[in-house]
């Protein structure tokens, strides 16, 4: 099998009644199996040949958690053609800087065709009038595309690009991962032996489809390896989190993955709940800065429900791999380390000693088999030993093909098939621990901070609001080296002197560097991307103004 | 309860759950005004109204609601 829609067309002609999908929503359930998925994604593909789409072109999918994305994915897949999901307009989010920033990123990818729902059809035709004649709501089930069906995949090669996956960012500034059949199979075949699964394994799942780890573990393996998958709607998971468990204890599923924010939503939600997990294999932790307290918060929760902390894996992953790098391994809790900060700052991993401040870190496991991971000094020419810091290098069987049309971008991200992640971490007893982005790390008076360790403290101080301010290291010329501003927002008992105050001595009693000046700006002033974590390109600019004495608030 | 009173509830708890000056809200307040509101707060946001008023709301009906007053009105029909 060479390519995705071979591994779907085996699974329509050997198991065309197994369930691949069902999907619970408030108004009712939608089911498809094998062998339906397998034809109704043939007559999308006619369908998109009969507007003229073809080989080579982009179709752009906007459409709220439907099977419809499923069929439209595969049915573009099928002619060769390129599929990519994009998060529908929301109703919490500003309309016109939405629809900007989409103008602004469609410009360049330049799609043939946009398939949507009819209400996101309809919103496109008035906010993006351009893309208005190529916008279409397409029903699957409708009879006039039986005419245009096609009667077998055209034929695809395992090198052709078989998708594109958004990575996070402001939408603008969103690089497009180009994925191939080829690297697509082989991520999955690995990372199923990765997760001991089987041909009954069934998946839980609220994620939305358009980040990787929804469109990899919820689609692409499944579909790959021939599994069932029972999702909700994630804006229903987040008011019902019980529901997950409902569906996971009803289904017996077997795996779930879920970002940090969610095992911690779950916990914190828990109302006595009595349901039986013991169905699940495993819960995998990934997507964003993965904390033990929070497994712990989690496994203390559930114990009496069947959750082990052995089931809770943690997983370093990224869309220019496809997926998956590393893991915990399958029989073991992940581990963790207590270090010193002092040693980190200095880019050393020295444990820690009582009495000193303290930073504890999560493994994210073992590489899996086939992938490299080593740890490159700065100028990515040597190699560090074990316990040594620097930026993560990853050689395997599914890196990228590059980015969509950012060729300035491929230059410094794979080189002789290397993917220079810029992320920072460590190797430790061939277990990979990963400290944050290397365009997130501070050097302040010759020490190295990433800027998260910062922020944590920042978010703990009395009058900044959580999760609302960021750190940044400014060069100083009088005195040689970068010294430390911040950004943050208030709340509403908050009072800019008292913060600014507190978070200087906090930060230097904890990590022993002066914070030089605090900015407080506007509530909502911060940028963020769709997926929560900080635009600190963004954020720098607004802390520029200040620096140039420019009040913004 | 009376529309007003969950008016009140539901305007207080925006207001807690947002940091966010309770007087500027109003019923076509929506989410884009406050900052923070995101789809995530939202679902949160919810829950806590829910606990207040004590009734759970139907969720796709509480996804139709394109402003405060729709969301007010929703829970007073529920309270029903």
């Amino acid at each position: 099998m060479s390519t995705i829609v071979e591994a779907l067309a085996h699974h329509a002609e050997n198991n065309p009644g197994k369930l691949f999908i069902n999907i619970n929503k408030p108004q009712g359930s939608q089911c498809l199996n094998f062998g339906d998925f397998y034809s109704k994604s043939l007559k999308f593909a006619g369908f998109l040949k009969s507007k003229g789409v073809g080989r080579g072109d982009i179709v752009l999918i906007v459409h709220p958690m439907d099977t419809l994305l499923h069929i439209a994915f595969a049915g573009s897949m099928m002619i060769g053609a390129i599929p990519s999901l994009m998060p529908a307009e929301n109703a919490k989010q500003d309309k016109q800087k939405f629809y900007d920033n989409h103008r602004a990123l469609y410009s360049l990818i330049a799609p043939s065709m946009i398939v949507a729902s009819a209400e996101i059809r309809d919103q496109y035709r008035e906010n993006l009038p351009d893309y208005g004649d190529i916008t279409h709501a397409v029903d699957p089930d409708d009879p006039a595309l039986d005419g245009v069906a096609l009667t077998e995949p055209e034929a695809v090669s395992g090198s052709d690009v078989a998708f594109i996956q958004h990575s996070s960012g402001t939408t603008a500034n969103k690089k497009g991962v180009m994925l191939s059949h080829e690297k697509v199979l082989a991520q999955v075949a690995i990372y199923q032996d990765a997760l001991d699964m089987d041909d009954n394994s069934v998946i839980a799942t609220w994620l939305p489809l358009y980040h990787d780890m929804g469109l990899i573990t919820n689609f692409m393996l499944p579909l790959i390896r021939g599994l069932t998958v029972h999702a909700m709607d994630n804006f229903e998971w987040v008011m019902r989190p019980v529901k997950l468990f409902d569906m996971i204890e009803r289904e017996k599923a077997n795996y779930c993955w879920l970002p940090n924010f969610a095992f911690s939503h779950l916990a914190q939600r828990a109302r006595d709940w009595k349901h039986d997990l013991s169905s699940m294999k495993y819960w995998v932790n990934c997507s964003e800065v993965c904390r033990p307290e929070t497994h712990a918060q989690f496994v203390k929760a559930f114990a009496d429900n069947g959750v082990t902390e052995e089931s809770l894996k943690v997983c370093y992953a990224m869309a220019e791999t496809v997926f998956a790098v590393s893991q915990t391994p399958l029989k073991t809790a992940a581990r963790s380390l207590d270090l010193d900060q002092e040693g980190l700052d200095r880019r050393e991993v020295v444990p820690a000693t009582p009495g000193k401040p303290t930073a504890r870190v999560f493994s994210c496991g073992v590489p899996l088999s086939g992938y490299t991971v080593t740890i490159v000094d700065d100028r990515r020419e040597n190699t560090l030993p074990e316990g040594r810091i620097g930026e993560i290098a990853i050689k395997g069987p599914s890196t990228f093909e590059g980015y969509y049309k950012r060729p300035e971008l491929n230059e410094n991200a794979i080189v002789d098939g290397v993917y220079f992640s810029r992320d920072m971490g460590f190797m430790k007893d061939g277990e990979l621990y990963v400290l944050g982005r290397k365009d997130d790390m501070l050097i302040l008076y010759g020490r190295n901070f990433f800027a998260q360790e910062i922020e944590v403290i920042l978010n703990d101080t009395a009058g900044i609001k959580p999760g609302r301010c960021g750190a940044f290291g400014v060069y100083s010329e009088r005195m040689g080296t970068n010294e430390l501003y911040a950004l943050a927002e208030l709340t509403d008992d908050g009072d800019a002197e008292t913060a600014e105050r507190d978070a200087r001595a906090r930060i230097s009693e904890q990590l022993g560097v002066g914070l030089r000046r605090l900015f407080v700006v506007e509530k909502g002033a911060l940028h963020k991307s769709t997926s929560g974590k900080q635009n600190r390109h963004l954020n720098r600019l607004i802390l520029d103004k200040f620096l140039q004495g420019e009040n913004i608030a | 309860m009376t529309r007003d009173e969950i008016a009140n509830i539901v305007k207080t708890t925006i207001a807690e759950e947002f940091s966010y000056d309770k007087e500027k809200i109003s019923e076509q307040t929506v989410a884009a005004d406050v900052p923070g509101w995101d789809s995530f707060s939202h679902g949160v946001l919810i829950m806590q109204i829910e606990s207040e008023v004590k009734v759970e709301l139907p969720v796709d009906k509480i996804m139709e609601a394109a402003n405060v007053g729709e969301l007010i009105d929703l829970i007073n029909t529920e309270l029903k």
